[in-house]
């Protein structure tokens, strides 16, 4: 019994330098992930700065605005009178018989 | 000796004393500022912002959406060289060198603003000058997706007194508080580089993002309306115009255009008398138009049918005599041919058939004298005379709709109600509200109010029919559609008399009328190539409507 507890306190000192080392190594590794975290953030403030940029450039090109102009440069015109035609009502039939002479 | 011991000890009290009364002053007096000053310097805090909403046209395509820019700020004890870093930065941002170099050196100030809301493309290029001492803050501004479409529907963002993001007039005044949302805040205690501990101790409030807003606008049917207009003003030579289109059914707002207008994105750069939309805020007397309602109101109390006839002629009432526009008479006609001839003094007889208190009472049940309750923020209401101050004269005239101020949107509405078996809407701008987390608001259309019963609303949707196949406007109508409408030319009153050559051309109809797809008014305020609707607001809301029956894919009927 006096063996046991002599050997557990001659352990103690070791032990105590081992978890002091760990505890070092521990902290520093939090201290330099705290610097990471600050890293992380400043590239997910870019990503969605980057996110927003583009929504903006899709809604412009995506803007009726921009499209007419397009449109007007490409030689589109809006559709006049006569070339509107509609091919009658709900009442004609979907084809014609038409039976040889 | 002993004196001494005691003066000794009495010294050593003394400076006990002392000791323990700073210690009560640091640890207690002082303590709250002490520990103010040391948690800032090892807890960092953050205001997380949260985005405004964005609005959105009824397909979901953008119309107002927030883009990226910043305060671009210097601190002028950093500055090394303030008179050439004010000639660099100056023309990036559009600013007089002289006056950013005047604000750079204001005495005694660490922290000095010089340009709001910079677009990111400039703040990029003012980076790569890598200029000491300027510093940039994220501020968000609006993009109007659409420039100046629907920029009186929509308002705009500018500051309030604290500097704060706040909206004003239509959708953006309006909804200011659902579209803003609430800032959030962030604690983290920090290291002695200022990197954030993890396992240190952290506050965080999540910021709640603004709501975004689906309107019932149809940004085709806007573009088509805004277009439309803008060609009707240089046709037909018009001081200014608007076009408003509702669906019937629901009392959506499907487009609303009005010229002059600005661009929301821009407003500094324009009028201040412009931010008000003229469709909700803006009066006129309706004239021909407003008969369709008067005679509805008589079908309605069964005073007259189409077929009662009267005998033309001008009408006396007190010292005025009423005479139809062109002094032209047509013996005995009946009610439908009181449209079709759009006759005033057809309308004094009907007038006096449905009798003041009638007349009154349905002036008010089609929701004139009131606000509608559109969501926008800036609508208003022309008062309607009490009952007792309506003389004869004046209840002749509103029968033909002189003597009355309107609002378009009040107009639009309550011919809607003729489409819609008699039902009055309650117009709206937004359909639903949409939250960032996906829950959503629908604004469910509502009725009114049934004005007239669905029999009448039939009767008099024909007349309008009639009114328009074979009335002054006939020329101009697309073949092969049944359109129910009523064209108005009011004069314009001026300095307690009416302008004998300004008059304000307008034509108000829905179609198809069977099953009414939309309900449309069109007002030109003083046209100079002709004052008479018919040839003038007419042919431009017939125009208007082709345009609409071939993007609704709508064949004659």
């Amino acid at each position: 019994m006096k063996r046991i507890v002599q050997i557990t306190l001659s352990c103690i000192p070791p032990l105590a330098l081992v978890l002091l080392v760990v505890e070092l190594i521990v902290s520093n590794e939090l201290a330099g992930l705290g610097q990471r975290l600050a890293h992380i953030d400043i590239a997910l403030t870019q990503a969605r700065q980057e996110r927003e940029t583009l929504i903006t450039q899709v809604a412009s090109a995506s803007s009726l605005f921009a499209i007419q102009a397009k449109a007007d440069e490409l030689g589109f015109r809006p559709p006049t009178k006569d070339q509107v035609i509609s091919l009658g009502t709900d009442r004609l039939p979907v084809a014609f018989h038409s039976t040889p002479q | 000796m002993i004196a001494r011991i005691w003066m000794t000890f009495g010294l050593f009290l003394l400076g006990f004393f002392f000791v323990v009364f700073r210690l009560f002053y640091w640890q207690v007096v002082v303590a709250d500022r002490l520990r103010i000053v040391a948690a800032s310097q090892y807890f960092y805090e953050l205001t997380i912002p949260a985005s405004r909403g964005s609005i959105f046209a009824s397909d979901g395509s953008p119309l107002v959406i927030n883009q990226s820019a910043y305060l671009v700020y210097a601190n002028p004890r950093l500055l090394t060289d303030p008179k050439r870093i004010s000639r660099d930065l100056a023309p990036l941002l559009s600013l007089d060198p002289g006056q950013v170099l005047s604000l750079m050196q204001e005495p005694g100030r660490v922290w000095v603003p010089l340009a709001h809301k910079v677009e990111s493309s400039v703040v990029d290029t003012i980076k790569a000058l890598n200029l000491k001492g300027i510093g940039f803050e994220k501020e968000p501004r609006r993009y109007y997706v659409e420039a100046s479409m629907a920029g009186q529907l929509l308002g705009f963002v500018g500051s309030d007194t604290n500097g704060n993001d706040k909206g004003y007039f239509g959708l953006e005044g309006y909804y200011d508080r659902e579209l803003r949302g609430k800032d959030g805040v962030v604690q983290l205690e920090k290291d002695a580089k200022g990197a954030p501990i993890l396992i240190g101790e952290a506050h965080r409030i999540e910021p709640q993002d603004g709501r975004s807003l689906l309107l019932w606008l149809d940004r085709a049917v806007q573009q088509i309306a805004q277009r439309r207009l803008d060609e009707g003003l240089r046709k037909y030579g018009a001081q200014a115009g608007s076009v408003v289109i509702m669906d019937p059914s629901t009392g959506g707002v499907l487009a609303m255009a009005s010229i002059p207008n600005y661009d929301p994105g821009r407003f500094v750069q324009f009028d201040k008398d412009l931010y008000k939309n003229p469709i909700v805020a803006g009066s006129f007397e309706p004239g021909s138009t407003f008969k369709t309602l008067m005679m509805s109101s008589a079908l309605n109390e069964r005073k007259v049918t189409p077929t009662t006839t009267m005998d033309e002629a001008p009408v006396q009432i007190g010292d005025y005599t009423i005479r139809t526009w062109n002094d032209q008479y047509h013996g005995a006609i009946t009610m439908s041919q009181v449209l079709e001839y759009s006759s005033n003094v057809g309308m004094v007889f009907v007038e006096k058939k449905i009798g003041k208190e009638k007349i009154i009472d349905y002036i008010r049940a089609f929701g004139f004298g009131q606000p509608t309750g559109i969501d926008l923020e800036d609508e208003s209401s022309p008062a309607i005379r009490s009952e007792n101050d309506w003389k004869d004269i004046d209840l002749a005239t509103a029968s033909f709709g002189q003597g009355i101020a309107v609002t378009p949107l009040q107009m639009v509405r309550a011919v809607g109600a003729l489409a819609n078996g008699g039902w009055l809407m309650e117009p709206h701008a937004v359909k639903e509200i949409r939250e960032e987390r996906g829950r959503i608001i629908r604004i469910a259309p509502k009725r009114v109010r049934q004005v007239i019963d669905a029999s009448s609303a039939s009767v008099i949707t024909e007349m309008m029919i009639a009114a328009v196949d074979r009335g002054e406007a006939k020329w101009a109508k697309p073949a092969g559609y049944r359109i129910a409408g009523k064209t108005g030319t009011a004069q314009i009153p001026v300095a307690g008399h009416y302008d004998a050559q300004k008059t304000i051309a307008s034509f108000v109809g829905f179609a198809p009328a069977d099953n009414p797809k939309f309900v449309m008014l069109v007002t030109l305020r003083e046209p100079t190539s002709s004052p008479w609707g018919s040839e003038t607001a007419a042919p431009l809301f017939f125009t208007i409507a082709r345009d609409l029956f071939t993007y609704y894919g709508i064949p004659p009927q």
